[in-house]
């Protein structure tokens, strides 16, 4: 019996233990950034970026953050908004990027971010393609057929949205969870008759037999917003509003050079991607790129007193993605409005 | 107090902690989920299912995925295993490639498995069959090898042929091994389901801890890896009651 009573009071402390690792690492605060350096400034900064020819990689390639901070810069590179949702869970990135999608889940979700940054609004580079032999002429037109897309992406979102939007109900058609190489193999096989999803990959089913049904840009215009948002945890911006400035403010020098000298941005990506300049320069031109004026505007992400329309689309994605039961809780847009936050971006560049 | 009591008291004090960790609400329950979130979450994907399919239908294709290619490798495994231990020969040529793959992590090749075999049910079923493979293999060989002379020669001069002394002697004196093989590949195949439920799936009990982490849905995820901790205990079970049955005068001999 004592032996028992051992065992189990043991039991009871290491069970508190590992809760407890778990609760401080969640906060963040942990080791956050490595601790304290001087001048109210974190010993470094962690990025996370994804394989988007937007911004992000410019001010990586161009060393922009660290020259600007005078701190390291830890970037830390991610293959989906659902994997940085979930290294800020842990406490693990600073900064970030990830889809608007997976964002509207994060908030709803309440992780611990708000959103500062639009690097990109997605258009023509996320477009939802079919096999031209399967002589689909709309969307309503996928009716049986396999179409795949990474689950949890903005081309996800986008798919269900074009899905529901045509009349059909998802089971109508058959969804497929692949990775957007894997995406390319499968269509390769003929295993899938369409897709919707991002370049490159997007640009190698197009020149192998793709017909594209509908773009990203067209959604956005018809008020289903996709975008590539730039996220900070909420301990870092209590903690470091200037680092946080600093760093939009050198993501918006990057849109300014992508408009003043495009030649030298597509180099950067080019560079930092290992692709050629024209297949870099191509891929930019399907972004929409936003300065920090614009990104303030009622339009976008507001500013602290008056809220823009993108909590408002984030809002909407939530509810969307509710009623698909992929998450548990929609939020009101009180707490989409206290997540999207244009300060930062009001104050850049001017 | 017996064995199975202090079993239970031990797993009834990690619940309580459990409970009273949720409960105190020191940790979100976005990293900690209470125990009754994830009874809810079990409850639902009982009853309305998660995305589209019913638990129980998850947790079975899971493992038709699982035995299929298990009952497979031990098809191909066992006589397989029995040819090369007896010629030197063969061994020769089949033990540099077991021997290659079989450290290989399973994701490391799976990308080729989807580009050769498409993303259906063939190539996470051959995944798995290549996961339970080498355990059975290597366990059959090395009981072809620990057989004792004296038995075959016993049998050979009563008259048995090598059809007869495989069969009366060799098989049921390997049993012991491959059983042991047997238990390790289950367990290895099993470990291998979420990777081979990363890719085209949307079924799985697997998939289904993946895709709620996705989404952050903490309470599934805890969900599945409770049931998968359950199913894989289930498994093990039943190829232990299979040992009991084919191999009685075990540990008796």
């Amino acid at each position: 019996m004592r032996i028992t009573r051992i065992v189990a009071a043991a039991l009871a402390v290491l069970a508190l233990a590992v809760a407890g690792c778990g609760a401080s690492e969640g906060n963040g605060e942990s080791d956050s950034a490595g601790g304290e350096g001087s001048g109210g400034k974190p010993a470094k900064l962690r990025v996370a970026y994804q394989v988007i020819p937007n911004g992000a990689p410019i001010v990586k390639h161009e060393k922009w953050l660290e020259e600007a901070l005078g701190i390291p810069v830890e970037w830390n590179q991610f293959d989906s908004g659902a994997d940085v949702n979930r290294a800020v869970a842990s406490g693990s990135v600073d900064v970030g990027l990830a889809g608007s999608s997976p964002v509207a889940n994060g908030i709803a979700s309440g992780l611990p971010y708000k959103v500062a940054w639009i690097y990109d609004v997605i258009g023509d580079n996320e477009q939802l393609v079919v096999r031209s032999s399967e002589r689909v002429s709309d969307v309503a037109g996928l009716k049986g057929k396999k179409v795949a897309a990474p689950f949890g992406s903005t081309t996800h979102y986008s798919l269900l949205t074009a899905i529901t939007d045509a009349g059909l109900s998802p089971n109508d058609v058959e969804l497929v969870d692949l990775a957007p190489e894997d995406i390319v193999a499968a269509w390769q096989r003929d295993d899938i008759d369409g897709a919707y999803v991002w370049t490159p990959s997007l640009s190698k089913l197009k020149s192998d037999g793709g017909k594209v049904l509908v773009s990203s840009a067209e959604l956005a215009k018809q008020g289903k917003l996709t975008g590539d948002l730039g996220i900070v945890s909420n301990d870092f911006a209590e903690k470091y509003p200037d680092v946080v400035q600093t760093w939009i403010d050198q993501e918006n020098r990057a849109v300014e050079l992508y408009r003043s000298d495009p030649d030298k941005a597509a180099a950067a990506v080019a560079a930092e991607f290992e692709i050629s300049k024209s297949e870099a320069r191509s891929q930019m031109k399907d972004l929409i790129w936003l300065d920090a004026g614009q990104q303030a505007s009622a339009k976008y992400l507001g500013t602290p007193d008056a809220p823009g329309d993108l909590a408002k689309q984030l809002e909407t994605t939530a509810k969307f993605l509710k009623e698909q039961k992929l998450i548990d809780r929609d939020p009101s847009i009180d707490e989409f409005n206290k997540a999207v936050d244009g300060e930062w971006a009001s104050k850049a560049g001017g | 107090m017996g064995r199975l009591a202090l079993g239970a008291a031990a797993i009834g004090v990690v619940l309580l902690a459990w409970y009273l960790v949720a409960r105190a609400e020191l940790i979100k329950p976005l990293f900690l989920p209470s125990p009754g979130a994830v009874w809810d979450a079990f409850m639902t994907a009982n009853t309305d299912g998660y995305r589209g399919y019913l638990l129980w239908e998850h947790v079975a294709i899971s493992l038709q995925r699982v035995l299929i290619a298990f009952v497979l490798a031990v098809l191909i495994a066992v006589p397989l295993g029995m040819l090369v231990a007896s010629s030197r020969t063969l061994e020769t040529i089949v033990d540099p490639f077991v021997n290659f793959y079989r450290p290989l992590p399973p994701l490391a090749y799976y990308t080729l498995l989807v580009i050769w075999f498409g993303i259906g049910e063939r190539s996470k079923v051959l995944l798995l069959l290549l996961a339970a493979f080498p355990p059975i293999f290597i366990a059959t060989v090395q009981g072809v090898r620990g057989v004792r002379r004296e038995r075959m020669d016993a049998a050979r001069s009563l008259g048995a042929g090598r059809g007869k002394t495989l069969r009366y002697v060799v098989f049921p004196s390997i049993l012991p091994d491959v059983f042991t093989g047997m238990r390790v590949s289950i367990g290895f195949t099993y470990t291998t389901l979420v990777a081979a439920e990363m890719v085209a799936a949307k079924t799985g009990i697997g998939w289904l801890v993946l895709d709620a982490s996705r989404f952050l849905q903490t309470s599934y995820v805890f969900m599945g890896i409770i049931v998968m901790g359950v199913t894989g205990i289930f498994l093990d079970a039943l190829v232990k009651a299979a040992q009991r049955r084919a191999v009685p005068w075990l540990g008796r001999a």
